[in-house]
């Protein structure tokens, strides 16, 4: 299934009949397509070089941040040398700041490959600095879709703008949960909370009964805390959408069609004080600038924490030999909220990072390197290095030996599931960046007792107004229809 | 020189021989043997100088370079772990630390191992240092495991305690150690490297002087035995050199029992054998060149007309195409383009054109086949389309060029734009055949058409019709308004009558007014007749000319083949007679052919013969009839009136041939005579009636059509004196009619010599009051018609009345013909005419007894 029309096809993919199948389709094919993209790639830069397209000296510039030199370039780079020697042109890599890719391209445009998260996006595109890689797509008979065995994760959320292609998945990231299962299958443990809450100690299934599950576990005196959630500043917004979407049912919009901001509706306001509720319960410091999950995540793989939200690379590293938690520990869906007999469940891509041409010269090349790189089998080989940086996201990399031991199978299909939930990160919007400053310093303010929910809120949506305004209604307007009107609500589950 | 071939030949005969005598073979062999030894004991030494070079730097990689080698990478790598030790602190994200301490661990493994390797190379007498260097490595490799620990806990702060203060000290011994371990490589490498420097160089003092003593004998070898070849060879050289280039020195000497002795043996042989075999060729070069120069000649001269005739083809206007025999095209000119109007690509890529002609193909095809069978030139002219739609007219030619041998090498195909010449021949046909100004076929091709048509009718057994037209009143109008109009006449007559008759009808223009009708498979006459009336009919409608209208009748004259003749010109001459009836029967109506005709016309001609030279034999009179006064009866003077008296005719009626000599323009001559006459008559006639009789003469038509009138009058009345007012000149109605510019100017010119102007027979004719008004006359004469039946006729009554008043109102005079009885006279005179004329007075009478009657005298 060919997604140039991406959002449209995907909802039916996500149709259970289509899932099938797709499975019966990957049985069937197995490996025969795997590796063919990288071919492709190789020839066209080839055939680039044979007709003087590309100089012979030509180098790439890469632009990737902190640890992601041997994700997308192999252990020893050993990816590297097999670009290098299989097309002759050079690669460099440097690493970039740990900032927004907005800030990046705009200071140091020097790069003809780079990550970006998904929700910059739409950022990126007003601001013309990534290019439009539809072409590209259409001139090598490149398709990103999301069929089995070897499709990509859900790229209607982090490759498209519009009906346009300006991302490959690169790195596949939603939110997922994570608990003690030593705790949890303590008997101890059990018996203690059946008799304090009247119901059996299980993973939460709604947002209520994982607040419950935190009070519970939270003993600072011995050393754990109920949760470690981050409530940094940057990215409080990851921590919020979750709650948002599955609050507020039927549609789980930001914006109405006017683009009148609906963050300070019930729901917006339930979903902050839910966002709020965890701070007792975590440990000092929670709240203070800079405490990242480089603050949570140590936590938890000491053993120190009950709980945790994180991308499935928490499970990477928690299950790595160094963890206090390995063996200990176990991914769950997220919680939901009850809506009569149902529970409504959503999630959103957090983190993440897609290749993104910069506009420049060498897009083209760029693109190919990007093509070969994303190719099923090689890019098997850059997400199962054990001490890797990017996380699945092509659904071969579901069932490949190397990633399933170094992310656990059970985390792993926790993460397969949470894909179907999932929704666009972020406004989705030109703007995005201002509108994500102002939920999250709103947010912190809530987090940190500053600032009453519903305060936090009505200020967000004031703000978000004038953003709307500055950047033209009109124009907002018919990007949000132009952009989304194929996004579904949460779904019901 | 056949002992120098005996000997050369005997030469081959002893292999032995040769050898014992030192030939060059043996010589070279020798050399080649010299050279070989030196170049052995060169190598030899040579080798054995590599080889211990060899050695030495063997063993100077061993020693010195291998161990410095390692030691440098030894250090690169202890700064690259101590690098990474200090970098781990500084990693900003837990999900990179992995990667960090994964590439920690590799370096870590990759120095022990290094290490490993290099201790082992070391030499008994650094087991002291080695054992130290292994002892501060695993200090440090303890210190890392720990700080790795550390982090993989993400316990990143003590980690970096450790490098900070514990692990540092372990490095930097390690660091130095390996220092020192470079400084005493580097002294032993010096220590080597000079030795080695000293021994090499007395190795190749040794080499350089046994190669220069090898070389030095070796030299002169060679130098004695490429004296005595190159002698000898360059003799040889040069005497070949010599024959080669045309001069002969003789035999050259011979030295020598070698294969160079042999070989100046030979060539003087050879020499003998060239020398004589050049004269021969010397002699028949110069024939060939004599024979060579003259057919060059003949060649540049026929080359020279060749691109005459080339150059001329192509400047030629003909078109000319070549083609070979299978109708391949070679060549075209400009001028075979420009008449075609296809382009030279199209022509040349093509076959020979096809000559068929569209209207008559089979005939061209066959014609041409049988041309081209036979060899024959073929020629034809035919019209034909250009590529472009243009036609033209061409004139073709196809000849056949033949070879040597008499055989068909080429087709030629001349082609020519004859349009101009076609289009120029039809002009000059058309203007010989037809008229100019109706585009009606002329008097010529009207003969021929006849001719035509009465063929036809006497094939088929029909009748055709030559139907003469004359237009009634084409003169006036011509007279009127000029030769434009007329014209315009001409043209619109032109056209009804093509409008009335068949298409297969002829009508031509004969000339003047005069149109021919020729008309075709008749029954009888009543078809001609039917026709006829269709073109009175036709004629009766207005001519619109000049935005005016005027009326053209038509007189036509119709003779029938084969009744009225069966030649073309009787046809064309009994129409002509028939519409000369048609005229006098009153115009605008038709006639046809008949004997009567004919008769008559063979009588007037006849008439006509008798009456040329009567004049001269006195065959004409003059007689004279009384004009009286009406008031008193008095002789006021007399009318002249001529008569012929022929031998064999008698007296031969006025009204006979007056028209006869109108006709034949002998009145123009008659009437001057008849003036003359009349005028010397009336001298003494008017003397005896007191000075004044008027004369009156009649003047036809034709005499004012000749010029010289007004002058023979003026002479006249001078020569007899005649007194102004005396003389009065008599013309007809039909005079007026023709109304031209001579007549008018005559007329005038009469009435201002104070001749009085007549207008005779006034009633008969179109009598038209704008006549008598725009002339000069001074009387008219009332018709003796009127006269004659005044008693009993109240119409004429009237009319002559109303004459008389209208010529009073004019102030005219009035004069009455015919005037026979009292009544007659007694009215007019009531009615105030002036004078009266007829038998009443007295009949006309001959000169003489005219005067008897009135003057009493002859």
């Amino acid at each position: 299934m060919i997604l140039t029309r991406a959002p449209r096809l995907f909802r039916k993919v996500r149709e259970s009949t289509a899932v099938l199948v797709a499975l019966v389709a990957w049985a069937i094919a197995g490996d025969a397509v795997a590796g063919d993209q990288a071919r492709r790639a190789i020839e066209a830069v080839r055939q680039l070089a044979t007709t003087g397209q590309v100089p012979g000296d030509a180098v790439l510039r890469l632009g990737f941040k902190q640890g992601n030199v041997d994700a997308f370039l192999g252990t020893d780079l050993e990816l590297q040398r097999e670009w290098e020697r299989d097309t002759g042109i050079r690669l460099e890599a440097r690493v970039i700041p740990q900032q927004s890719a907005l800030q990046t391209l705009g200071a140091m445009p020097l790069f003809d490959l780079t990550v970006a998260r998904n929700h910059e996006l739409p950022d990126l595109v007003a601001g013309d600095l990534i290019e439009d890689l539809t072409p590209h797509f259409k001139r090598h008979g490149f398709a990103i879709d999301d069929a089995r065995p070897d499709g990509f994760l859900r790229p209607d959320l982090q490759a498209f703008v519009g009906d346009r292609t300006f991302a490959i998945p690169a790195d596949g990231d939603v939110a997922i949960l994570y608990l003690r299962r030593d705790l949890l299958d303590d008997e101890a443990e059990q018996a203690a909370f059946l008799a304090a809450h009247g119901r059996p100690l299980a993973a939460p299934e709604t947002w209520q009964e994982y607040e419950a599950l935190v009070r519970f576990f939270h003993r600072p005196e011995q050393g754990l805390f109920g949760a470690v959630e981050e409530r940094d500043t940057e990215g409080a917004w990851m921590y919020w959408l979750p709650r948002f979407l599955s609050q507020a049912v039927p549609h789980a919009d930001l914006f109405d069609a006017q683009m009148r901001p609906l963050i300070d509706s019930p729901a917006g306001i339930a979903a902050t004080e839910s966002y709020a509720a965890v701070v007792p319960y975590s440990p000092p410091g929670i709240t203070d600038d800079g405490n990242s999950y480089n603050f949570t995540l140590p936590l938890f793989a000491q053993g120190r924490a009950f709980a945790t939200i994180s991308t499935i690379a928490g499970a990477r590293l928690f299950n790595s030999a160094a963890s206090s938690v390995r063996g200990r520990f176990v991914a769950v869906p997220m919680p939901g909220t009850r809506v009569g007999e149902r529970i409504v469940r959503a999630n959103t891509v957090i983190y993440g990072n897609n290749l993104v041409v910069p506009k420049g010269p060498n897009a083209g090349l760029a693109f190919l390197f990007a093509m070969w790189l994303t190719d099923p089998d090689v890019s098997a080989r850059s997400v199962g290095v054990p001490g890797g940086f990017a996380d699945p996201y092509r659904w071969n990399h579901l069932s490949d030996p190397r990633i399933r031991s170094v992310y656990s199978v059970q985390a792993l299909q926790v993460f397969a599931d949470e894909w179907e939930v999932a929704h666009l990160p972020g406004t989705g919007l030109p703007g995005d960046a201002e509108y994500l400053a102002v939920l999250d310093r709103e947010l912190t303010a809530v987090a940190r007792g500053e600032r009453a929910p519903a305060e936090a809120m009505a200020r967000t949506a004031a703000e978000w107004d004038e953003i709307t305004e500055r950047l033209g209604r009109a124009e907002q307007i018919r990007r949000r229809h132009d952009w989304h009107r194929d996004q579904p609500g949460p779904l019901a589950q | 020189m056949i002992g120098r071939t005996e000997r050369i030949a005997g030469t081959g005969g002893g292999n032995a021989g040769r050898w014992l005598r030192l030939s060059l073979l043996v010589r070279l062999l020798a050399m080649f043997a010299l050279g070989g030894a030196l170049g052995l004991g060169v190598l030899i030494a040579s080798q054995h100088m590599l080889r211990d070079a060899a050695e030495r730097l063997e063993r100077a990689v061993a020693d010195q370079v291998i161990p410095l080698a390692a030691t440098h990478r030894l250090q690169t790598q202890a700064n690259e772990l101590r690098t990474l030790e200090l970098e781990l602190p500084q990693m900003h994200d837990f999900f990179a630390l992995a990667q960090h301490l994964e590439r920690m661990e590799g370096a870590s493994e990759r120095f022990s191992r290094e290490l490993s390797v290099f201790l082992g190379r070391m030499s008994g007498e650094q087991a002291a240092q080695s054992a130290l260097l292994i002892d501060h490595w695993q200090r440090y490799r303890q210190d890392l495991a720990e700080i790795m620990a550390l982090a993989r806990a993400m316990e990143l702060k003590p980690a970096a305690d450790i490098s900070r203060v514990r692990s540092r000290g372990a490095y930097a011994a390690i660091s130095a150690n390996l220092h020192e371990l470079v400084a005493k490589t580097e002294r032993a490498a010096e220590e080597a490297y000079l030795s080695a420097r000293a021994e090499q160089e007395r190795q190749m003092r040794f080499f350089l002087t046994l190669s220069l003593a090898g070389f030095v004998v070796l030299g002169g070898a060679l130098l004695v035995f490429s004296r005595s070849v190159a002698l000898r060879l360059h003799k040889l050289r040069d005497a070949a050199s010599r024959l080669a280039a045309g001069s002969n020195h003789g035999a050259i000497e011979v030295r020598g029992e070698d294969e160079i002795g042999e070989l100046a043996v030979a060539f003087n042989a050879m020499q003998d054998k060239v020398v004589a075999r050049e004269q021969w060729l010397r002699t028949a070069h110069e024939e060939l060149e004599d024979r060579v120069r003259a057919r060059t000649h003949d060649l540049a001269a026929a080359n020279a007309r060749l691109r005459l005739l080339s150059e001329a083809i192509e400047q030629s206007p003909v078109g000319v195409l070549v083609a070979n025999v299978e109708g391949r095209v070679e060549y075209v000119n400009r001028a075979y383009l420009d008449v075609t109007g296809c382009d030279a690509e199209s022509v040349l890529a093509g076959p020979m054109p096809v000559l068929d002609d569209g209207d008559r193909s089979g005939e061209s095809r066959a014609a041409l086949a049988a041309a081209l069978r036979g060899g024959i030139p073929w020629e034809a002219e035919r019209h034909n389309r250009r590529p472009d739609g243009s036609q033209y007219w061409e004139h073709l030619r196809l000849a056949t060029v033949f070879d040597e041998r008499g055989a068909p090498a080429h087709l030629l195909l001349m082609r020519e734009d004859i349009s101009e010449r076609k289009e120029q021949e039809e002009k000059v046909a058309y203007q010989a055949y037809y008229d100019a100004l109706t585009g009606l076929p002329n008097r010529i091709l009207a003969l021929d058409r006849l001719q035509h048509a009465a063929n036809h009718a006497r094939r088929d057994g029909t009748k055709c019709a030559a139907m003469f037209l004359d237009l009634d009143n084409f003169k006036q109008i011509n007279d009127t308004l000029g030769h434009a109009a007329g014209d315009t006449l001409l043209c619109q007559a032109a056209e009804r009558l093509r409008a009335v008759v068949r298409d297969e009808d002829t009508v031509a223009r004969l000339g003047g007014d005069e149109f021919l009708v020729i008309m075709g498979g008749l029954a009888d006459g009543r078809d001609a007749e039917r026709v006829a009336r269709k073109i009175i009919a036709a004629f009766a409608e207005l001519f619109r000319i000049e935005d005016r209208d005027f009326s053209a009748s038509a007189s036509i004259g119709m003779a029938l083949f084969p009744d009225d003749g069966t030649e073309p010109s009787v046809l064309l001459r009994n129409a002509d007679l028939a519409m000369y009836e048609a005229k006098e029967a009153g115009r605008n109506t038709f006639r046809f052919f008949n004997q009567k005709i004919h008769d008559d016309s063979v009588a007037r001609l006849e008439l006509e013969r008798m009456l040329r030279g009567a004049l001269q034999r006195g065959e004409l009179s003059l007689h004279f009839q009384p004009l009286v006064a009406a008031t008193d009866g008095a002789l006021i003077g007399a009318e002249a009136l001529l008569r012929w008296d022929h031998p064999q005719l008698g007296r031969v009626a006025p009204d006979r041939f007056i028209p006869v000599a109108e006709q034949s323009g002998l009145i123009v001559e008659i009437g001057a005579w008849v003036l003359d006459e009349a005028c010397r008559r009336s001298v003494a006639w008017r003397a005896a009636n007191q000075g004044e009789f008027m004369i009156a003469v009649n003047v036809s038509p034709r005499q004012f059509a000749c010029p010289g009138l007004v002058e023979a009058v003026r002479d006249c009345l001078e020569r007899h004196a005649i007194p102004p007012g005396q003389l009065e000149i008599e013309v007809t109605e039909g005079l007026l009619i023709r109304n031209t510019t001579e007549v008018r100017e005559s007329l005038a010119a009469l009435d201002g010599m104070g001749v009085a102007v007549s207008l005779d027979d006034f009633g008969t004719g179109y009598s038209s009051i704008s006549y008598v008004r725009s002339f000069p006359f001074h009387t008219i004469k009332i018709d003796r018609s009127f006269i004659r039946d005044l008693s009993e006729d109240a119409g004429d009554r009237a009319l002559v009345v109303a004459a008389i008043r209208m010529a009073h109102a004019l102030g005219l005079r009035i004069v009455a013909e015919g005037v026979e009885t009292d009544a007659q006279r007694h009215f007019l005179a009531a009615q105030k005419a002036h004078v009266l004329q007829g038998y009443l007075f007295g009949r006309p009478k001959a000169a003489d007894e005219f005067a008897a009657d009135w003057f009493g005298a002859a």
